[in-house]
């Protein structure tokens, strides 16, 4: 790091006792450092992007001559590594011209809150979304808002796939489509309104349907992640399965999302961890759980949408606390329900253990 | 002839000064709180 910086989201603030607060209140993002001696407090103060990392130890040293050198320079190195302390040095980034940067400040803005880990530059993320190529596979109450979400934040490839056509009763939730639209082949509509959107990606739609494990193997050829939106046909040995088989052998990640009348739940899998039907088969079975009912509005399909989202662009950045495996979601008639469930892969799956 | 230093000389060594940045996690009382200023 050239000129290191205490990220503005980060600023410190020291209470009474000398405890130093990095990141606000945030869980998962903010810290705490004992710092009665006022080393860290110090050595923050001088990380305003204006001295390289040894200037700042020697200051720190000047500051306090009971440190050594080699203590003052690993009080350093242990605020560089923090995750709270951006480079402040001219941001070298050829990857993205000057109006995608624009269009995606407010992207770079928030990652470089919720990442940790120390860049060569704020951007880095960002070049990865627009580097990345996604299939989205249903355009409907999930997946409509999953297709724009990804749109909407520069992912460099996208290809959407849905067989049918908009109907006036999509319109309470799917977020792509206008009155117009009915009868209109959801994957037509979808690619004229995503472009424009954002002009700047790739975008490619078909009207298909999926109807077996051989066709999604060769629908996700050749990208990085998939995002499962579709729910037919159910079932153990439904898309879910397909799903989950397909993508362990083209060893990419994907995503899957849905609503259960207020249960909102997405799974995230992939290389490294658990796979969909390991972790399935460890939740206990529900009488009477079923995925089938019509009912949702606006509000829980747009969560399930853009839970899935956020998840794919968290396994594109490599910015996620948690590694794939797992189900996650929200309950929306209990504020304190949030789910999630993990389970280990079995010892005898052939995918995963 | 024994390696092992004389106890003085352990005394002697002193620990090495730093810090330790600790990540607030939800077991925290304090770790989280809602903002007066969310953004729309």
């Amino acid at each position: 790091m050239r000129l290191p910086r205490v990220k503005p989201e980060h600023a410190p603030h020291r209470s009474g006792d000398g405890t130093v607060r990095l990141g606000g209140a945030l869980y998962g993002i903010a810290s705490e450092i004992a710092d009665a001696d006022g080393w860290a407090w110090t050595a923050l103060g001088l990380m305003d992007g204006t001295r390289p990392p040894a200037e700042i130890a020697a200051e720190l040293r000047a500051c306090y001559p009971v440190l050594t050198c080699e203590e003052a320079e690993g009080i350093v190195a242990t605020l560089l590594s923090s995750g709270h302390v951006e480079d402040a040095a001219p941001e070298p980034c050829p990857e993205l011209t000057e109006r995608e940067k624009e269009r995606h400040s407010r992207t770079r803005d928030y990652f470089r809150w919720v990442d940790l880990t120390p860049r060569d530059h704020g951007w880095e993320p960002q070049v990865r979304i627009k580097n990345a190529r996604v299939v989205v596979l249903g355009l409907g109450g999930t997946g409509s808002h999953v297709a724009w979400t990804l749109a909407a934040a520069g992912v460099g490839r996208l290809h959407l796939v849905d067989p049918d056509v908009v109907e006036l009763s999509n319109l309470n939730r799917q977020i792509l489509y206008t009155e117009p639209d009915v009868g209109r082949l959801k994957a037509e509509v979808a690619l004229d309104r995503l472009r424009q959107v954002n002009s700047e990606i790739g975008i490619t739609a078909e009207a298909a349907a999926v109807d077996g494990p051989g066709r999604l193997a060769r629908l996700i050829d050749g990208f990085d992640v998939l995002a499962l939106c579709a729910d037919r046909p159910r079932g153990p040995s439904g898309i879910q399965t397909w799903a989950n088989r397909v993508c362990a052998e083209a060893g990419i990640p994907w995503v899957s999302g849905g609503y259960n009348g207020p249960l909102v739940s997405v799974g995230v899998f992939g290389p490294g961890g658990p796979c969909y039907e390991c972790v399935r088969a460890g939740i206990p079975p529900c009488p009477g759980a079923d995925y089938a009912w019509p009912g949702v509005t606006g509000a829980s399909a747009g969560l399930s949408g853009h839970l899935v989202a956020h998840d794919v662009l968290a396994l594109v950045t490599g910015v996620m606390s948690t590694p794939p495996g797992y189900f996650h979601g929200v309950m929306l008639l209990d504020p304190d329900g949030h789910v999630y469930a993990r389970y280990p892969s079995r010892p005898d799956c052939d995918i995963c253990s | 002839m024994s390696n092992t230093p004389a106890p003085e000389a352990q005394q002697e060594r002193k620990p090495r000064k730093g810090i330790v940045v600790r990540r607030l996690d939800k077991a925290g009382p304090t770790a989280w709180a809602p903002s007066q200023g969310n953004s729309n």
